[in-house]
């Protein structure tokens, strides 16, 4: 029999999942009860922030079990992210992961991303896809490109920029806490880390796209692109 | 009086009307009114005599007057764009701050309830 995934325990962990969420009536139930099925995420707390969804997301998610944060319009992704994860420090999270509410990603792989941030060997934990067949090719050339770039402007390499698999320590978010409130925010984070020398670790997850139309345009690879040189420029 | 001249000072009333309608409404204020007035009025005036605008084209090295109108037109709206693009961004930040705080304190008070 498969052993179920588990966060290993180390004290008093308070991990505070944020799941971002628009429109996502028809998956973020299931999304919300595989994290559930992950054994040992102790004293969790799932934060599900409704960007302004026209269907039933914060029903569903408040039936999951997730504490329901509501957008009244529709901020972006970054936007979304930062008030849950304000709320998570609010309510005394002291590791905070992300995750998108599309399915993209399994909560089987938590344990593994926050491991290394409860035995206080890295400040964030960054999951990075493979760029192949299972990613579309617009994506794929995209993540690859700006992957690539951000490594050349700041020095840092980061596999996969753009994936919103992350984890990091209530202190290491004070450090990175964004502005950008759309899907520039994944970059914005990596700059600020960058900058302020906190330790990456990354991990390998599988592609999952459940959907080819939802998540970055290219319009907004070329915003992420924009923004990549704006920032290294700026103070 | 050219066709061109005609369309720039019917132009330039039409907007006479709509600023003056939106100042009545409150929708524009004093200052930005009075900045308006003065566009559309000098708009005229420069299409009622445009000869007057030839002093200025051998300084500036431009060969016809029309091209002096249109490098001035351009730099007029690259400064309108900045400006717009200034306000809007300042509104998307109060925006931004009003419905995360909105969220945060429903938040708060869902949880106390």
């Amino acid at each position: 029999m498969r052993e179920r995934p588990t966060v290993p325990a180390a004290g008093p962990l308070r991990l505070g999942i944020v799941i971002p969420a628009r429109n996502e009536a028809a998956r973020i139930g299931d999304v919300l009860a595989r994290i559930e099925s992950v054994a040992g995420i102790r004293a969790h707390t799932v934060l599900v922030v409704d960007d302004g969804s026209s269907d039933d997301t914060s029903r569903i998610a408040r039936e999951g079990g997730a504490t329901v944060v509501r957008h009244a319009v529709n901020l972006g992704k970054g936007g979304a992210l930062r008030t849950g994860c304000d709320l998570a420090l609010r309510e005394g999270c002291e590791v905070i992961a992300m995750m998108d509410a599309d399915g993209q990603h399994n909560p089987a792989d938590l344990p593994r991303l926050v491991a290394p941030l409860l035995a206080g060997e890295a400040d964030i934990g960054c999951a990075y896809r493979q760029f192949g067949a299972d990613m579309p090719a617009a994506m794929r050339l995209g993540n690859q490109v700006l992957s690539r770039v951000f490594q050349l402007l700041y020095g840092t390499h980061v596999t996969d920029t753009q994936c919103g698999l992350r984890a990091f320590t209530a202190g290491a978010y004070e450090k990175v806490r964004w502005s950008a409130t759309d899907y520039s925010v994944e970059t914005e984070m990596l700059v600020r880390a960058s900058r302020a020398h906190l330790r990456l670790c990354e991990i390998e997850i599988a592609t999952l796209y459940h959907d080819r139309y939802k998540g970055t345009t290219p319009m907004d690879g070329l915003k992420i692109f924009a923004n990549m040189i704006m920032w290294r420029l700026g103070p | 009086m050219t066709g061109i001249q005609l369309v720039a000072i019917c132009f330039a009333a039409g907007m006479l009307f709509l600023t003056h309608t939106a100042y009545r409404r409150s929708e524009v204020r004093g200052t930005e009114y009075s900045i308006w007035v003065a566009v559309w009025v000098a708009l005229v005036l420069i299409s009622l005599f445009p000869g007057q605008l030839r002093a200025v084209i051998a300084p500036l090295q431009v060969a016809r007057l029309l091209d002096v109108i249109t490098v001035g037109g351009l730099f007029f709206l690259a400064a309108v764009v900045f400006a717009m693009n200034r306000a809007v961004r300042r509104l998307e930040n109060r925006v931004n701050s009003l419905v995360r705080s909105l969220a945060l304190t429903e938040a708060e008070a869902e949880k106390l309830t």
